[in-house]
């Protein structure tokens, strides 16, 4: 087949690596994929074993009581070492590259709560434990429960219980893959014994228990290639012979070098990811750009002959079922953007890696495009084509909006120009920055039921101290209620940063993570745990939750309250105590007749501004105890669900319980002038500010995307977006009539993935308020 | 259900309309209505009386008052404020609502909380019309779009229009009229000098077919037609494509033919055949009105026969993709 398999370098002597196509996108029919990875597809949900989380836990538990006087980071070490030693592995008999992973589960180092009946199929609900927490923090700073410091951090961690916050630590990372790729775990275990002898005391200690998690993996990966080796003597069939010898000799090759070659590079990678999975929660353990730091191996291979596009499709297929093993992990791939000159950047990987994607229909890896002005068509036809899949992906990111946001967070330009995406729509710069991105979120909402009940939570026992108590019916303007709102907005974002600075100080001596830390550059030269503060950048993420269904409460309550004179203040809250019950003809006012964001109304516009502006200075400007500072995330994960589902009801008519809005965009359904008007809207808002990401999700009918003149305009939306400020953007394209249906009878869509928020996940493992919420998007159509 | 706005005949010579048009809606990320993104101003009123009209709402100049039963309360709000008394709550608690008394004064759609009553039809003076449009510069400069007076028929109103076109290309926006043609050729020449393209619906040729499908001649329409091409002013060639009306090939290729014919088709840049639809089909009932057309949509195959038809004489005819 002409358009997927022949290259202009093997016909014309290595001159160029430009595959013959015509600017279009292949279809995705004819997209080649092997009969192999067509097998493997089908096979690969029977390779998960659920007894392998509580094994890992166990062996944990033995090691850190054999090792009482250890520094704990070095407990985690030998118990990683320990367990990796008699992990179950698995090669299928087909497989092309070695390795699996169990699904989705927890870290051995987040404090979180675990059902004991979770199912791996779905994702299992798990919780932070933040009694745990708050007693290990206590005890590290030596802090007396009655102190004003224990008091804060009561009032931060019970509001995670109630949703007032969301908390959250590890995972969310750019390992350090590209030193990875070009020095092997020979390389790491080469850097942590140079440091454990250069260093000395508690220096020595954490460098020994990287070492001790660099041997380990080598020890690991001669495990498989013993078992590949054992297998492939056995295979009858030559083409599984084949790839089991292929498999074996570079697992081999992999335990005394640095990968030689592109399949190297892909399977050491892999072995790279699935050992995070042992140490670290699955959540958005970052890919970063694979189309730069593994084109130096393909390119070689292809101009020696020894690889062509079709190969190397195959072997990307197949680390995407690797990928596929664990669901809703936010594994991010980058592609595209600029070389470190600013130039545009894309290559025959770009287009490998969206096609992979395109033909599995995985929700697992997450794709990313950095999107420049310089882009070829070719890749902007790629990226059509992979909309046009209804997957969501890819997650669009305007590059110069983006390297502005990274400089503004203290990044060199060259490392701004080579940033990547984490889970979600954080940028990092990958092996150098360690930015817990979702420490915290605030939920925007929740503030009107704790301001109208004197900070009594209304769907828990949970009281949060109000930093200012008011008499609401002496309250005579929305002025004094707008700036009464802001105040309280800004002094319990602070009140969060307060607290988790305590949390932050603790982790690196109870939570460490040695073996993420070997991968980073800086940890084990300087011998300190990566989230001690030893990276070039060691910032912090401090996100927001439900911010257009906050801005549209605002403007309700000036609308009801100031201007029509519809209800005081205290029968507001009465009607929304009472969820509004009773109340239908304000229910109705609110929802359809006050003003809502989303379709560039100056009136109530003007209100998520000026908010996004002063939460994001008292974040930005602060400095962390790691050396870094704090950065503004304007997107809300799936948060605005779970977090809408423990809030009250809210004026601007959103009922208890129900979700709010999705991350930058207006409240489901509420806007009603067209995309343009809502991207209006959004750019008003300086979002250079969101240094942790933001996401603008706009949801498009799939008879839209039929024809090439709606394609043709979305492409120009995102240009006319991108040339205002926009900083990310992403398409939804699936009817409403499909999710319906996938929500009646799962088992009838269990492929069916869908955009969520800054992610896509399978429509199936989402929980029904989440489906709810996507359901109840706006979807644009063109009549 | 009164029906005077469909029933009516419109009388055939010049109409005096009001020289402030009603706007009944401003639609923006349009792509239907001429190159790249554009916003669409939909202008009430039209003297034509297309039996598929989508845009019912359109039809009279005069403010129209919509109720969408769904979304009623039953609060008696409406009944309360009418001074007419076109609002009321029977025994059962329902709503009722008879139109026959009504004016479009709104006062009852000012005061429901519901959103189940709205009144279709605002005036807005050219300037302040101009800034609102502009606020989609970006992405009409970014696809090459721009503004496109609709309706109705927006040519009804020339001065009104010359005014606010002559605001929007002095602010930089690219203008389009999309009319049905039955004007005084006057109002093309007012219009002209302002307009980047014309968007000129030809529904049928056959006389008798014509009247019988618009309530009205054909006539004025042609020869409009042929003025404004042989003036070379751009022009893209609209034909809905409607079963029971004009779908067959006879009329469709006297209408190609017609156009083929014209002395100036030079000018003409394009022709969209327009395959009929339903969507407006729910209007009618919000406004106390029936819909009479039932019919599905031209089949696949017409579609590319007429299209044939079209480009076999050399008409710049355009196929979606």
């Amino acid at each position: 087949m002409e358009a997927t398999g022949t290259f202009a370098a093997r016909q014309a002597g290595g001159a160029s690596l430009r595959l013959i196509t015509k600017d279009g996108a292949v279809p995705t029919e004819e997209l080649y994929m092997s009969d192999t990875i067509r097998y493997l597809t089908e096979v690969k949900d029977g390779f998960h074993d659920r007894s392998q989380i509580p094994h890992r836990d166990e062996v944990y538990k033995k090691i850190f009581a054999e090792n009482p006087d250890d520094l704990t980071a070095l407990k985690f070490a030998k118990a990683f070492a320990a367990f990796v030693r008699v992990k179950k592995i698995n090669i299928d008999e087909r497989d092309i590259l070695a390795g699996f992973t169990y699904r989705y589960t927890y870290g051995t180092t987040l404090p979180v709560l675990m059902p004991d009946d979770y199912d791996p199929l779905y994702r299992p609900p798990i919780t932070p434990d933040s009694e745990r927490e708050y007693q290990t923090t206590l005890e590290y700073h030596g802090l007396a429960p009655d102190s004003p410091e224990a008091a804060e951090l009561r009032t931060f961690l019970k509001g995670v219980d109630a949703w007032l916050y969301k908390h959250w630590f590890s995972g969310h990372i750019l390992p350090g893959y590209e030193r990875l790729v070009q020095i092997g775990f020979t390389g790491l275990a080469r850097i942590g014994r140079e440091a454990v002898a250069g260093h000395e005391g508690v220096r020595r200690d954490f460098a020994r228990a990287m070492l001790t998690t660099s041997e380990a993996a080598l020890e690991y990966i001669g495990r498989y290639a013993d078992l590949a080796e054992k297998m492939a003597l056995a295979a009858a069939d030559p083409l599984c012979r084949r790839n089991l010898s292929r498999m074996a000799e570079s697992c081999r090759h992999l335990t005394q070098g640095a990968p030689r070659n592109f399949y190297d590079a892909l399977q050491l990678l892999w072995f790279g990811q699935e050992l995070m999975m042992v140490e670290n929660i699955p959540v958005s353990e970052s890919l970063g750009r694979m189309d730069k730091y593994l084109w130096p191996f393909y390119e070689r291979d292809v101009r020696e002959g020894r690889l062509t596009y079709d190969e190397a499709s195959e072997l990307l297929d197949a680390l995407w079922i690797k990928f596929s093993g664990n669901l809703h992990s936010y594994q991010a791939v980058t592609v595209g953007g600029c070389d470190e000159e600013g130039r545009n950047f894309e290559n025959d990987l770009t287009y490998l890696i969206m096609q992979s994607t395109r033909k599995l229909m995985f929700d697992q890896p997450l794709i990313d495009l950095r999107y420049t002005d310089g882009m070829s068509e070719r890749l902007w036809n790629e990226t059509a084509a992979l909309i046009k899949t209804g997957t969501g992906f890819p997650g669009i990111f305007y590059d110069p909006i983006c390297i502005q946001a990274k400089l503004d967070a203290g990044l060199t330009l060259e490392d701004a120009r080579d940033y990547a995406i984490i889970g979600c729509v954080e940028t990092g710069c990958a092996g150098h920055e360690y930015t817990p991105t979702e420490l915290v979120h605030l939920n925007w909402p929740k503030l009107f039921e704790l301001m109208f009940n004197g900070g009594q939570a209304q769907m828990q026992d949970y009281f949060a101290p109000l930093f200012e108590r008011k008499e609401l019916d002496s309250i005579a303007s929305f002025t004094e209620f707008y700036e009464w709102y802001k105040s309280e907005f800004v002094q319990f974002t602070e009140l969060a940063m307060r607290a988790i600075e305590l949390v932050e100080t603790m982790i690196p001596w109870r939570f460490p993570t040695p073996y993420l830390s070997s991968l980073m550059i800086g940890c084990c030269e300087q011998g300190m745990d990566v989230t001690g503060g030893p990276c070039r950048y060691n910032n912090t993420g401090i996100s927001t939750c439900g911010m257009a269904t906050a801005v549209d409460s605002l403007a309700a309550i000036r609308r009801v309250v100031f201007e029509e004179k519809m209800l005081t203040l205290s029968e507001f809250r009465d009607v929304l105590n009472a969820n509004y019950a009773g109340y239908d003809e304000i229910y109705h006012y609110v929802n359809d007749r006050c003003p809502k964001f989303g379709n560039d109304d100056d009136e109530v516009d003007w209100i998520m501004t000026d908010l996004v502006a002063a939460f994001s200075s008292v974040i930005n400007a602060r400095r962390n105890p790691r050396g870094g500072h704090y950065m503004t995330g304007l997107y809300s994960v799936e948060d605005h669900a779970k977090a809408g589902m423990l809030t009250a009801a809210t004026p601007d008519g959103r009922l208890a319980g129900s979700f709010e809005s999705n991350s930058m965009a207006s409240v489901q359904g509420k806007d009603l002038s067209g995309p343009t008007a809502l991207v209006n809207s959004v750019v008003k808002t300086d979002l250079r500010a969101a240094q942790n990401g933001m996401v603008l999700d706009l949801k498009f009918s799939p008879v839209f995307m039929e024809k090439s003149k709606h394609v043709e305009a979305l492409h120009n939306l995102i240009d006319a977006y991108f040339h205002s400020g926009g900083m990310e953007i992403q398409f939804s394209v699936v009817s409403r009539e499909t999710l319906l249906a996938a929500q009646r009878e799962p088992e009838k869509y269990r492929n069916l993935v869908v955009r969520v928020s800054g992610f896509s996940a399978y429509f199936r493992s989402l929980n029904k308020t989440t489906q709810d919420e996507i359901i109840a998007r706006t979807e644009y159509a063109a009549i | 259900m009164r029906r005077s706005d469909r029933s009516d005949p419109p009388p055939d010579g010049p109409a005096a309309p009001p020289a402030r048009p009603l706007i009944s809606n401003i639609q923006r990320f349009s792509l239907d209505d001429g190159p790249g993104i554009r916003t669409t101003v939909f202008v009430k009123g039209c003297n034509l009386r297309c039996a598929w009209c989508h845009n019912p709402e359109c039809l009279t100049p005069g403010h129209s008052l919509q109720f969408h039963a769904a979304a009623c309360t039953a609060c008696g709000r409406c009944a309360a404020v009418c001074p007419r008394g076109c609002h009321r709550l029977a025994a059962d608690g329902r709503h009722h609502l008879d139109r026959t008394d009504c004016d479009g004064c709104g006062l009852c759609a000012r005061h429901c909380r519901a959103g189940a009553l709205q009144v279709i039809g605002r005036y807005y003076p050219p300037p302040e019309l101009t800034a609102f449009l502009a606020r989609d510069r970006r992405y009409y400069a970014e696809s090459g779009g721009g503004v496109t007076f609709s309706g109705g028929e927006p040519l009804l109103f020339p001065v009104w229009l010359r005014e606010t076109m002559a605001l929007c290309r002095a602010a930089g926006l690219t203008t389009a009229v999309d009319t049905a043609g039955r004007v005084p050729y006057a109002a093309f020449q007012a219009v002209a000098p302002v307009t980047d393209l014309f968007l000129f619906d030809v529904k049928l040729f056959t006389p008798a077919r014509h009247r019988a499908a618009t309530g009205v001649s054909g006539e004025r329409i042609r020869a409009n037609l042929q003025r404004l091409t042989a003036a070379g002013a751009p022009v893209w060639v609209r034909v809905p494509v409607v079963p029971g009306y004009n779908a067959d090939l006879r009329e469709l290729g006297r209408v190609a033919g017609f156009l083929a014919a014209l002395p100036g088709r030079a000018a003409i840049k394009r022709v969209d055949l327009l395959p009929y639809h339903d969507y407006g089909a729910g209007k009618y009932a919000d406004l106390g009105l029936v819909y009479g057309v039932q019919t599905p949509p031209p089949d696949g195959d017409l579609m590319r026969e007429a299209f044939l038809l079209f480009e076999n004489l050399g008409l710049p005819v355009k196929q979606e993709t």
